[in-house]
């Protein structure tokens, strides 16, 4: 049990470690040389890749824990992501059988399809916070040429967490406990 | 077997309730115009930051990298001794001419600052918000320079926007581009109150215009100077589009800002008079800051 739980501590810092360079690259990097019309939100692509391929019951703190070092490049603060991010595991959980990700035209599509249902919940949630949805359709708008992209670089993505994490974790049989 | 999944559906579902509880209890404190931040994310701004401010700040060493050296890696001994000293020439040239045009905007906008009698600060943009919903972005500069919540950021073109939370070393710019800070405007000419609100898209509206009201394409919009955020005066926007909404009693006004946000580089701070936010009174802000609580 031990080595496993610190085996998926040591997968979360390395994740932590590639979640901090991809946010500097969005919010720094691709700025600086002048891309300043679409933000790439790689913890989305993140959180999905723990939803689809990781089975433990520590993911809702994992997803948590993964939003709080996000609020530190955005203001859009680690409560939205989290409460989206532990839904959409939920989807993610229920569909887990017949998910594919053998092929990368598979990951792109699959990756696309729940980029567009974390944006529609989390613009929803926004736009209830805000007390009306006259900016649901400019914001979703506004987001969907970032979803394309990061669904066309998730394969190398997932490629990369794949070896980060131990994917084909299974029941632990002493604890009960999933890892 | 059975009783083992049972068990493990059972931690899921208490960690599942227990962040979910947490989370939504986040969410309803959260407010998107204005924030205090908390300790982990003064710590994680302060350890990202310097990398941000670090890729900003060479940014022009990598162009000039990209731009002159892998351009003549294949080119033949005899000529590299030239081609180095011209690189090197260019590269002088070119660092120049960006301190050139640095000092030139940096002077623009202090004389401008000046007519505005406040203490001022200048600051550079070192990053942008990583999530697309939020038009925010990140300056050098935080408490330890004076910068308080709520102080006006604007630069010689116009306004930028408010601080909007506040880091030791670090703030981040609430920018007119975002729904969530709503700016009372006046157009110039006509004198017409209205409230500009960031649609994305670089853009902006004038809201709550009466359709009687003669303005036109290409007036210019200063804020009101009430609220007591901006102070009077400062160049808004321009009127790019005029619509008559199809029912109600308003206009459809489409705002172009006068700041270019996409080649944003410097700003100035405006320091205000600390703010204090209060969960109890949300409305502590000002009244022309009404967004999200």
């Amino acid at each position: 049990m031990q080595p496993r739980l610190t085996r998926l501590i040591l997968s979360l810092i390395m994740t932590l470690g590639i979640l901090i360079a991809l946010e500097i690259a969005s919010s720094a990097l691709l700025p600086a040389f002048g891309w300043r019309e679409s933000r790439l939100a790689f913890n989305v692509v993140i959180i999905l890749f723990m939803a689809f391929k990781i089975s433990t019951p520590l993911l809702p703190w994992f997803v948590m824990i993964l939003q709080l070092v996000h609020a530190g490049f955005s203001v859009e603060g680690w409560a939205l992501g989290t409460l989206v991010g532990i839904f959409v595991s939920l989807i993610a959980s229920y569909l887990k059988e017949i998910l594919q990700f053998s092929t990368a035209i598979m990951t792109i599509i699959t990756v696309q399809i729940f980029q567009i249902i974390w944006y529609i919940t989390t613009l929803t949630i926004i736009s209830l916070k805000l007390g009306h949805f006259n900016n649901f359709g400019m914001m979703f708008w506004n987001v969907l040429p970032g979803t394309f992209l990061l669904s066309l670089v998730s394969p190398l993505l997932f490629n990369l967490l794949n070896r980060v994490w131990p994917v084909e974790m299974q029941v632990s049989r002493s604890t009960g406990m999933e890892l | 077997m059975r009783r083992i999944i049972t068990e493990s559906s059972k931690v899921k579902i208490i960690n599942n309730l227990l962040v979910i509880i947490l989370a939504t209890y986040g969410l309803s404190q959260k407010r998107f115009d204005l924030e205090e931040m908390t300790l982990f994310q003064r710590l994680v701004i302060e350890v990202v930051s310097p990398v941000q401010k670090g890729i900003m700040a060479s940014r022009s060493e990598i162009l000039n990298v990209v731009d002159n050296y892998f351009m003549i890696v294949n080119t033949s001994k005899e000529n590299e001794f030239l081609k180095n000293k011209i690189e090197r020439l260019e590269h002088d040239l070119f660092i120049m001419e960006e301190t050139r045009r640095e000092n030139l905007r940096l002077k623009q906008m202090l004389s401008y600052s000046e007519e505005l009698g406040s203490e001022k600060i200048l600051a550079q943009v070192i990053g942008w918000d990583s999530a697309n919903q939020f038009k925010v972005l990140r300056l050098n500069r935080g408490s330890k320079d004076g910068i308080t919540l709520m102080s006006p950021v604007i630069t010689n073109s116009g306004l930028v926007g408010y601080i909007y939370r506040v880091g030791y070393n670090y703030s981040d710019v609430l920018t007119i581009l975002d729904p969530n800070n709503r700016v009372d405007a006046i157009v110039e000419r006509t004198r017409t109150h209205g409230i500009v609100e960031g649609v994305f898209n670089y853009m902006c509206s004038l809201k709550y215009v009466s359709r009687t009201e003669p303005i036109e394409l290409g007036d210019r919009l200063i804020t009101a100077g009430v609220g007591g955020i901006y102070p009077k005066g400062v160049k808004v926007g321009m009127i790019t589009n005029i619509e008559q909404e199809s029912s109600g009693m308003t206009l459809s006004v489409e705002v172009t800002p006068s700041v270019d946000f996409h080649k944003l580089e410097e700003v100035i701070i405006l320091l205000a008079k600390p703010q204090v936010i209060s969960s109890n009174n949300p409305t502590s802000a000002t009244d022309n800051t009404k967004g999200v609580k």
